[in-house]
């Protein structure tokens, strides 16, 4: 169903398209869709000319997305639709070895062989043990909401819980997630571009890099520079962040935390300023603390227990009765002396001064002192804003971090310091302030449906009407692993390093290997070269008996391992249910409206591409799960339909017998064997009325509708806290360390602690004399994981690029040792990995770092413009519960380095392909 | 009429849209460029901006690629684009001498693929239909003159209507470059540049180019 040509009237002109001379054109027509540049997934109108697809525009009417523009990655798409190297039919490896530079030696199958070897080994491994199958991928850019809706309910369906997703924290963060999901109940974070007046980045690059919700931020950020906004930039490298930041602050990496809580440590105890009101209502800084670090409870309720300063006795938290919440002295109750959070809080951030923090980070004392004080001057406590006939707080300042701040060991402390910055002036979810992703949806106006409404659960704590890949609140019990992934073991952690770690067997024999891995089902993703360390990753993937991949491009991971590579759908070929898992991962954030777009084809697909999501449900079909999938996607389509039937994320599929079957509206019947856009005009019209199905969108882009103030800014309109003081860590640590011991895991136990505290990162532990360099990499606002240096256009302008394929230092650091621009040279981490790239010096960079921009560095065969081209950076990470954080399990993104000149790329030695 | 851009640069992200939807909108060869992002930078570590400037022919009131021009294959229109009549063009590059903004290019080799040795593209024999360039002159940027004539024609208005209007400024996503009318005291380009100080860049070359910047 791909929308029809459309003749260009009559000896009328072509508008919107350059054309030379009198060409017959007999279809230009313009489709609604979504961009598949990257997962930020903007809407998009696709122009396509005598059934060549020849242009991508922003779509100019919609919010979601840069309104009318595109960025470079959006337009480049059409080169990845067309690339001759693309992969057209099933294909089977007949090289039985596996390796780095392995050549697959391709076969063509047909599609029933390739489904009937898949469906039969996966018939025997869910009859033996469902565990045995490993399915996931990296995020790829085009997948959207096929991640949840088709990989995900499979692999719950089929049984097994051995997921692997986001590369362990690679491409974004499990500290960031985690934070966001505790303290906004969504995905990540960005300031209120419209309001603010001072925003704080801590390595990360909202506005100007890539990623969810990247369209929106890109416009709103323009218009906030634009208007004057100051924008205070931590980074090592002034770059994309930085290089539109109004003061750009250089910081070693990892070393964001103690900055934060330096500033946090001025505004409490020197300039003595915060949000009292916010402190008491909205947070935890009232749950009175006693000596185990817990909070002190109600014997009867088990709620926890604040001191009410008029009546002068304690009572439970959320008690109506309640006067005047303490946030300061010394009590006792229940026979203990308790003391409220904030009170512990604020004396214990007095051990980080700015000395300390320039000592770690190199930020000079006196600019963290000046800017905490702009913070407070900037954050106008007590100052309130009419938005729409609503008076709200106004705190128009917002401190954020994504990736670069939180991707060290020190993952979830950095992250939640960064947090308290926004929490004690009261600036989150209000005009101005820091904003989720939305949160807060109150669903169509017509129907009443799409619906997502946070809400205070145990211990009153903020919790999301929906999520994905795990639940913010209530965090789970610790188990022992059962899991390759084994983050059961440790609740607070979205993603996992392992099994893809160099000491995972360790840890597997000593739990008596319960089961191996004999499949993985990997989507969009390249395993090899886009998660860390190639050579730890290439041990671990060489051992998996059977691996299936669907791909549009080739790349390293299916070349050196796949046994079967299913040909997907490229993004202007193919349908997807909206551009998003939900408003709090992607959707535009403030008053912007409510704006659904949704994916269908610009042209029909070619050759035998399929749908990844049909041939999982044609896998189904072979396996008998049809019915049970079908049964999944009602309660999911039903759940935002008005009640959280479930969180959203996939361990509620397992629940699914819990759930009252008459709740239940009946999508799709137990037996029906739909396609994707049937599917996808069901769930359309069930949200949005049946004149609002696929027909619709097709004609008329996106269903929309105005958002309520206090959607957009709902803090102050829910009954919800958050937690100041991390109580559930305290709570957590000791079953941790009990089940921790039954693997033989040992864990930085000092950082399971309530008390948001500075750790060194471990890079900042292997910095020595002869590795004395920070290496990091950072997004590229051209490059969006390891697909699109393969983009003819992308690389143009890339190697015009000073920075996007070439190795940066710092120039005086460079001329010290001796380098200069041109040279080739060699960073080699204490482990002994390599990697070598082309040096361009900068003024605007740490000089004690060496800095490489996306992940370049193809070496597939397969994809000939992306090969050699710039650096791969992640061949200098480490994967083992050393360089992850232990709360979060996010990775060390940062390695110590040595550099020196090279002759020729090591790193390609054995690649087959040209010399480099 | 004299058509101009007025670009801010605080707007800018350096995304490079700019560059590739001229690309896209003329099915520009591989390694031709009409419009260029340029990056720098300014001050010394630890003082440090960044800097990002979109450049393309300033199609300048008083070109001297115009004059120098031996066929006069590089011409002016009296709505000030300057653009280069391939049919006439010998592929001479005096011009290009003489722009000293350097914003010409030659395109010389029609056979090069985007992916080289692989056949041209059904992307690539779609454009060679509906914009064809011929191999051995010289090209340029021509404010998307095809667009702002067509949607003239049309009834509509260049820089405020999107298909009327240059695809570099339609596309860029955070709405850096305006496009108007110079000539015309009360256009939105010309309030652009007075309120916000817009400046072209050279302006000691003389050439009185028709693209102004906002720092």
């Amino acid at each position: 169903m791909v929308t029809q040509a459309k003749k260009p009237e009559n000896n009328k002109p072509v508008l919107g398209l350059s054309v030379k001379g009198n060409p017959e054109i007999w279809d230009d027509t313009w489709v609604y869709t979504t961009c598949g540049g990257c997962y930020g997934q903007c809407a998009i109108r696709a122009h396509r000319v005598n059934g060549v697809i020849v242009k991508i525009d922003g779509d100019p009417d919609s919010d979601f997305g840069p309104r009318g523009g595109i960025c470079a990655k959006g337009e480049a798409m059409i080169q990845a639709h067309y690339d001759p190297n693309r992969y057209n039919y099933p294909l089977r490896r007949t090289n039985p070895k596996k390796g780095l530079f392995e050549d697959p030696k391709w076969e063509r199958i047909s599609w029933d062989e390739a489904l009937d070897e898949i469906a039969k080994r996966l018939k025997k491994i869910r009859a033996e043990n469902p565990h045995k199958l490993l399915h996931g991928g990296t995020p790829g850019p085009g997948s959207g909401p096929d991640l949840p809706l088709g990989f995900g309910v499979f692999g719950a369906v089929f049984g097994t819980k051995n997921w692997y997703v986001g590369g362990a924290g690679l491409h974004c963060g499990s500290g960031s997630h985690m934070g966001a999901g505790l303290y906004h109940a969504s995905w990540s974070i960005v300031p209120d571009f419209k309001y603010c007046n001072y925003a704080l980045q801590m390595g990360s690059n909202k506005g100007t890099g890539s990623g969810h919700s990247m369209g929106f931020n890109m416009r709103l950020s323009a218009d906030a520079r634009s208007r004057g906004m100051k924008n205070v930039v931590f980074d090592p490298i002034c770059n994309f962040g930085g290089g539109k930041a109004t003061e750009w602050v250089p910081i070693l990496p990892g070393t964001d935390g103690i900055v934060a809580m330096a500033m946090v440590n001025i505004i409490l105890n020197e300039l003595d300023v915060y949000d009292a009101e916010f402190i008491k209502m909205k947070t935890n800084g009232p749950y009175l603390i006693g000596p185990d670090g817990k909070y002190v409870r109600d014997k009867e309720t088990d709620k926890p227990l604040v001191w009410d300063a008029k009546d002068n006795k304690a009572k439970t938290f959320n008690d109506p009765s309640i006067g005047d919440y303490a946030i300061f002295g010394e009590y006792e109750v229940n026979g203990v002396k308790c003391y409220p959070s904030f009170q512990l809080l604020k004396e214990h951030v007095k051990q980080y001064s700015p000395e300390q923090a320039e000592k770690e980070s190199t930020v000079p004392a006196s600019t963290v002192r000046r800017i905490a004080q702009e913070w407070v001057d900037a954050a106008m406590i007590g100052a309130t804003i009419e938005i729409e006939g609503e008076k709200l707080p106004f705190r128009p300042v917002a401190a954020i971090m994504f990736r670069g701040g939180q991707g060290h060991t020190n993952s979830a402390h950095s992250y939640i310091a960064m947090c308290l910055l926004n929490a004690i002036v009261g600036a989150m979810d209000v005009p101005g302030g820091t904003l989720g992703w939305p949160a807060y949806v109150e669903g169509y106006p017509d129907t009443g449906r799409f619906r997502m409404i946070p809400y205070a659960c145990k211990d009153g704590m903020l919790t999301a009407g929906s999520f994905m890949e795990h639940r913010p609140w209530p965090i789970e019990d610790s188990q022992v692993p059962y899991t390759t992934l084994m983050k059961e073991l440790t609740p607070t952690a979205s993603f996992s390093p392992h099994p893809v770690t160099s000491d995972f067997d360790k840890y597997w024999d000593k739990l008596g290997r319960p089961y191996e891995i004999e499949l993985a089902m990997i989507f969009g993703a390249n395993m090899i070269r886009s998660t860390q360390s190639r050579e730890i990753a290439d041990e671990f993937w060489k051992k998996i008996p059977f691996i299936v991949t669907f791909n549009i491009l080739p790349n390293e991971f299916c070349e050196g391992y796949a046994d079967i590579v299913l040909p997907d759908l490229h993004p202007l070929e193919a349908y997807c249910l909206f551009g998003t898992h939900g408003p709090f991962f992607n959707h535009p954030i403030g008053m912007e409206g409510w704006d659904f777009p949704v994916r269908q084809p610009v042209v029909q697909p070619a050759y035998e591409r399929r749908n990844k999501l049909e041939v999982l449900w044609d896998l189904a079909d072979r396996l008998g799960m049809r019915e049970e999938m079908n049964n999944y996607y009602n309660v999911y389509f039903t759940s935002f339909g008005g009640e959280a039937l479930i969180g959203g994320d996939i361990d509620s599929i397992r629940h699914l017998g819990d759930i009252d079957p008459k709740k239940v509206v009946q999508l799709i019947k137990p037996d029906e064997k739909i396609t994707y856009d049937e599917m996808m005009d069901r769930a359309l019209k069930f949200y949005f009325g049946d004149e609002h199905g696929l027909e619709y969108t097709l004609n008329n882009g996106p269903v929309k509708w105005p958002k309520k103030v206090h959607e957009a800014y709902w803090r102050w309109y829910v009954d919800v806290r958050i937690p100041i003081y991390m109580e559930h860590i305290a709570e957590l640590k000791e079953n941790v360390m009990k089940n921790a011991e039954k693997a033989g895991i040992e864990l930085d136990w000092e950082q399971f602690t309530p008390l948001t505290s500075y750790f060194t990162p471990q890079v900042g532990k292997e910095i020595s004399d002869e590795f004395d360099l920070y290496s990091f990499s950072y997004r590229d606002i051209l490059h969006n994981g390891t697909y699109t240096m393969e983009m003819p256009w992308l690389d143009e302008v890339s190697r015009l690029n000073p920075y996007t394929y070439n190795i940066t230092m710092n120039a005086a650091m460079a001329e010290k040792k001796g380098l200069k621009d041109g040279d080739l040279i060699c960073l080699e981490s204490p482990y002994g990995r390599k990697t070598t790239g082309t040096l361009q010096t900068m003024q605007g960079q740490h000089p004690q770092t060496v800095a490489i921009s996306a992940c370049s560095g193809a070496w597939a065969k397969g994809a000939p413009i992306a090969y050699g081209k710039g650096t791969n950076f992640n061949i200098l990470l480490e994967s083992d519960f050393k360089h992850a954080c232990p709360v979060c399990w996010s990775q060390e993104t940062a390695a110590t380095v040595k550099v020196y000149k090279i002759d020729h790329r090591i790193e390609f030695d054995g690649a087959g392909g040209d010399k480099l | 009429m004299r058509w101009g851009m007025a670009i801010e640069l605080k707007r800018c992200i350096g995304c490079y849209e700019c560059v590739l939807a001229c690309k896209a909108e003329h099915f520009l060869p591989p390694d031709i460029f009409w419009n260029r992002v340029l990056i720098g930078e300014s001050g010394k570590y630890p003082t440090v901006t960044k800097l990002i400037y979109n450049v393309r022919c300033n199609h300048c009131a008083d070109p001297p690629c115009v004059k120098v021009c031996p066929t006069g294959a590089t011409q002016q229109r009296e709505d000030g684009i300057v653009w280069v009549d391939e049919d006439k063009c010998v592929g001479c590059r005096y011009c290009m001498i003489a722009c000293p903004y350097q914003m010409r290019s030659m395109y010389e080799d029609d056979s090069k693929e985007y992916f080289p040795g692989q056949g041209l593209t059904e992307h690539e024999k779609v454009g060679r239909e509906l914009y064809p360039h011929k191999p051995g002159v010289v090209q340029k940027c021509v404010f998307c003159k095809e667009r702002i004539d067509s949607g003239m024609a049309a009834g509509l208005t260049p820089g405020v209507d999107r298909e009327a209007t240059p695809a570099c400024v339609t596309s860029c996503p955070t709405k850096a470059i305006h496009f108007g009318d110079l000539d015309d005291p009360n256009s939105e380009i010309n309030r652009v540049i007075k309120e916000k100080h817009g400046h072209p860049f050279h302006p000691e070359f003389g050439t009185d180019p028709s693209i102004y910047y906002i720092d």
